[in-house]
């Protein structure tokens, strides 16, 4: 195809009729995220997540004890002190200080495990949903395998087998996650690929993995976004969860699940040492799920 | 004493971005037994008057002024309970779309009973009665059987015919049509509408038909009013309006629609410049004026423009209107200018393309025949199911042919897909599709499709080079230029329509196929698409597959057509040949059905029995013999037709000999 011939006729004097557009569309329309300050839902759901992300990031620099500093005077008295307001555990440990550095733990493998959860199911939902045939059907059946087990105890085989640590969480919420997302994401992409935009792709010769990356992925964004928060959520409770049934981080890294465990010895007399951390589980995943919450109000009114 | 009057009506919304006016001042009446006929594009209002007679305008929607007087009462002052009264008993409404009217849990006799006993009160035994009476007069074969039916059963014209008997099973005094045949086939939009027709005369009730299609409205209405940006613009009685349309916006309207015989040649399509407002705009004056070519500054940017008469019984709000003179359409030419007879382009031959459904054998394209040559137009027409859509994808690379061949410039194309296909050749054929909305990724910014094109095809290789030419093509179809980076939903219908034409164009293609490209938009957009493309095809010399329902469409601006019934070819030449005996019955029967807005032209009118059949397993004969009104025989059902060549370059494939068909009264005369 020779690049001279291009269709220039039309600038040959002829006046552009109309402008027939507006200059102010020049700039894209704001997108979810940007307008995240219009649902008070949401914004209150960011606020008690953005509030554990700053604790954990200045945890290092804030003026509290190390976690696994153990004030042996304090364990006659382990509740609320100058020294330690929110008192100590049964090991003298200072509770918040293992809450913030606690916190540390579950917002670093939250956010891993859901991250490279959604890139294989992700992955997965696309290649079933655009091939679909045999494809779909082998992938499809192999999720619907994994999540006919109820979650937990697929968690605790799964710890129990391959011994509890921060890599083997991250593969455990993946291989529990990604399934679900899997579905979703050919679900969207089923509802997609008739759109005349991919077989419009399909006539520029464009490669399978262009379409599905570039074409179909990114009109995905809106439900998958919500999707991600709410399965921050969930993630947070399975961490809660494994780490109560003994199955978390080995000690003495703080984790809030080994935490509520560690206080249940001790319930009746010192609650505090089992409420504060289920307090700290039941924010963080407040606030997953409120800005879940918001962003879907912010889809819909779209 | 009219039956429903309408005076000075204001209809708002509140939305988040304040009040928004969909309706600022309306008043109308319709008498007793009138058949009313409301016209307007989208975002005209005209759904909001529907819903604000019906009293279904919803928590954010409020009537601050105006009445709506019905059988003497206020329909806006109206309570809950009185309004529930109404509707259904004195009112009645037919929605477009019949699917979701229908209960897909209930058969169609359960739904239908309930009417007479909700509301006249009798008893089961004698509401089945009446609901199969209703049934018969909606012209439904054997009323029983689809008494026992589910909605999914029925086809869609069907489904219409069961929604518009439960509407009379009340006997209202006003039914209430919103756009009822929109999304039907020809052939079944023309048969209910002559239902409509017959119906309003034999249960004397009043209609309010509401369309975007002015054909249609001809076809059904004694008094038409003319909506734009919430307002009546026109109101007259349906001759009047279209022998002599005083308003520069319906004059807009038929100037830009096709009349049957004009072609692109000596009649060209004069289309409004611009597109329809955003609805609830502030504005001052006329609200037509920014598109209006005989607006004047000073006199139609000021003030609230009146509706005025323009002669006993026709009413419009221009300003203008009498000093405007009478409306003059081209006149289209005797005899077609010579088309074009270019070399070969496209050759079809034998072409087929078969699914396998279970054990069944469905033929979507079956031994296709046809030639287009360079720089002309061939139209595909049919219904939907006639398979040319199939044909579109076949050609374009998207699907493979199962037999016969596809030689596009000599070179074999129907047994690969585009990733068989030579560069060269994917850029050679190119394609605008039908839905506006689906032809654009909604994430990425219009530019990008061209621009991705313009690298793909390798007409650009650098970053400033694909800029310039994006910049060109964007010129091309009369786009400015900083559009590029507006995302597909801040564009209307018409503007992503002309993105998809440029990206189409961008590889420089030596055939475009065209789906039903203007069939998704507004009226007055249609023409500035249509003419856009066929002078950049014309100054390309390429060659168009136009796929198309519309017929009065096709006889402006194809050179050759082609008819498809279940996929196979009914008939095929010449546009001019087309249009005049001798027909193909199919091609007959469509040519009668096409809503033409000319009251200069008297239409025969052709009922076809039933439905489009199953295309599954078809028998030996012809496709068409279940529904053909000149069927001979027995010989139709198990003879395959011969093909018949009255001239040269026309083929009909017809048990019927040329003669006969030649004697055939044509369906157009002058009235």
């Amino acid at each position: 195809m020779s690049s001279g011939d291009l269709p220039l006729a039309a600038t040959s004097g002829m006046p552009v009729a109309v402008p027939e557009i507006a200059e102010e569309a020049e700039r894209p329309a704001p997108n979810l995220l940007r307008r995240l300050p219009h649902s008070r839902v949401a914004m209150v759901g960011l606020g008690l997540v953005l509030f554990w992300v700053v604790l954990a990031l200045l945890a290092p620099v804030l003026p509290i004890a190390r976690p696994d500093a153990q004030d042996y005077v304090a364990i006659g008295h382990p509740g609320s002190s100058w020294a330690h307001p929110l008192g100590v555990d049964a090991l003298g440990r200072d509770m918040l200080s293992r809450l913030i550095w606690g916190a540390r733990t579950v917002l670093a493998v939250a956010p891993i495990a859901v991250l490279v959860a959604y890139a294989i199911g992700s992955a997965m939902g696309l290649v079933a949903g655009y091939y679909r045939g045999w494809v779909d059907v082998v992938i499809s059946r192999a999720a619907d395998v994994i999540l006919s087990f109820p979650v937990v105890v697929l968690y605790v085989i799964l710890i129990a087998n391959i011994g509890p640590s921060a890599l083997n969480i991250v593969v455990a919420v993946v291989l529990a996650s990604a399934p679900g997302i899997a579905r979703i994401v050919r679900g969207l992409v089923l509802s997609l690929v008739h759109h005349d935009f991919v077989a419009a792709a399909q006539l520029r010769r464009e490669s399978d993995l262009y379409i599905m990356l570039v074409e179909l992925l990114p009109n995905c964004r809106a439900p998958l976004i919500t999707d991600f928060c709410l399965r921050l959520g969930y993630t947070t409770i399975t961490i809660g969860t494994l780490g109560f049934l003994g199955l978390g981080l080995p000690p003495p890294t703080p984790d809030w699940g080994g935490m509520v465990k560690q206080g249940t010895a001790m319930i009746t007399v010192y609650p505090h040492m089992s409420l504060y951390p289920a307090i700290a589980i039941v924010s963080l995943i407040l606030g997953f799920n409120l800005l879940a919450d918001g962003l879907t109000e912010l889809a819909l009114t779209d | 004493m009219a039956l429903l009057s309408i005076r000075d009506l204001c209809v708002e919304y509140r939305t988040s971005a304040g009040r928004l006016v969909a309706i600022p001042d309306l008043s109308l009446e319709i008498a007793p037994g009138e058949s009313f006929g409301l016209v307007g594009e989208s975002g005209c209002g005209k759904s909001t008057l529907l819903m604000a007679i019906m009293g279904y305008l919803g928590r954010n929607g409020a009537m601050p002024r105006g009445q709506i007087m019905f059988d003497g009462r206020d329909l806006t002052r109206a309570s809950e309970a009185e309004l529930r009264r109404i509707r259904g008993s004195k009112i009645a409404i037919v929605y477009q779309e019949p699917a979701t009217a229908l209960n897909p849990s209930l058969t169609i006799g359960t739904q239908l009973i309930e009417v007479p006993m909700e509301h006249d009160g009798v008893n089961a035994a004698e509401a089945r009665r009446r609901a199969a009476r209703t049934l018969a007069d909606v012209h439904l074969p054997d009323p029983d059987s689809v008494m026992r039916r589910y909605p999914h059963q029925l086809s869609g014209g069907q489904k219409q015919r069961v929604v518009i008997a439960m509407a009379l099973l009340a006997n209202p005094s006003l039914l209430l049509l919103d756009e009822p045949t929109t999304g039907l086939d020809v052939t079944v939009e023309a048969a209910v509408l002559d239902l409509v027709n017959e119906l309003r005369v034999k249960y004397r009730t009043a209609l309010f038909y509401i369309s975007h299609n002015l054909g249609v409205i001809a076809r059904v209405c004694d008094r038409i009013a003319v909506m734009y940006a919430g307002e009546i613009v026109e109101d007259a009685p349906a001759r009047a309006l279209f022998a002599d349309p005083q308003h520069p916006y319906t004059r807009g309207l038929l100037s830009s629609i096709p009349r049957l015989g004009a072609d692109k040649r000596s009649a060209p399509l004069r289309p409004i410049p611009g597109s329809v407002p955003v609805p609830g705009q502030a504005r001052q004056g006329c609200g037509f004026a920014p598109r209006c070519p005989h607006a004047q500054p000073g006199r139609c940017d000021t003030g609230p423009i009146p509706l005025e008469l323009a002669d006993a019984d026709h009413q419009v709000r221009c300003v203008r209107h009498d000093e405007l003179g009478p409306l003059v359409l081209p006149a289209p030419a005797a005899a077609n200018a010579a088309s074009e007879t270019g070399e070969p382009v496209l050759q079809v031959d034998a072409l087929s393309r078969t699914f396998a459904v279970g054990r069944a054998q469905l033929l979507a394209n079956d031994r296709l025949d046809f030639t287009a040559r360079r720089g002309q137009v061939l139209a595909i027409v049919g219904e939907s199911g006639s398979g040319k859509s199939t044909f579109a994808r076949i050609l374009a690379g998207l699907d493979r042919a199962t037999g016969g061949q596809l030689r596009f410039l000599e070179q074999e194309i129907g047994s690969r897909t585009v990733r068989a296909r030579a560069a060269r050749e994917v850029a050679a054929i190119q394609m605008v599709f039908q839905n506006p909305d689906g032809t654009l990724n909604p994430s990425h910014p219009v530019g990008r499709a061209i621009a991705r094109a313009l690298r793909r095809f390798g007409v650009a290789r650098t970053r400033r080079d694909t800029q310039e030419r994006v910049r060109a093509l964007l010129q091309m179809v009369r786009l400015p230029t900083g559009i590029r980076h507006a995302l597909p939903r801040q564009l209307s219908g018409g503007q992503k329509q002309r993105i998809a034409i440029a990206r189409a164009f961008a590889g420089n293609p030596s055939l475009l196929i065209a789906d039903e490209p203007v069939s998704a938009l507004d009226v007055s957009v249609q023409a500035a698409v249509i003419n856009l493309l066929l002078r950049i095809q014309a100054e390309q010399r390429s060659t168009m597959v136009f796929i198309s329902h519309d017929l009065a469409l096709v006889r402006y601006l194809a050179d050759e057509v082609v008819v498809m019934y279940l996929g196979r070819v009914m008939e095929s030449g010449p546009v001019a040949a087309l249009f005049r005996p001798p027909y193909h019955p199919y091609t007959e029967a469509l040519l009668s059905a096409v809503p033409l807005p000319d009251p200069t032209l008297r239409q025969t009118r052709i009922h076809l029995e039933g439905e489009i059949p199953s295309p599954l397993n078809p028998g030996p004969g012809c496709r068409f013999a279940s529904r053909c009104p000149r069927k001979l025989g027995s010989i139709c059902d198990t003879v395959p037709p011969p093909e018949r060549r009255p001239s040269d370059g026309h083929m009909i494939l017809c048990h019927i000999p040329v003669e006969d068909l030649t004697r055939v009264e044509p369906v157009f005369q002058p009235a």
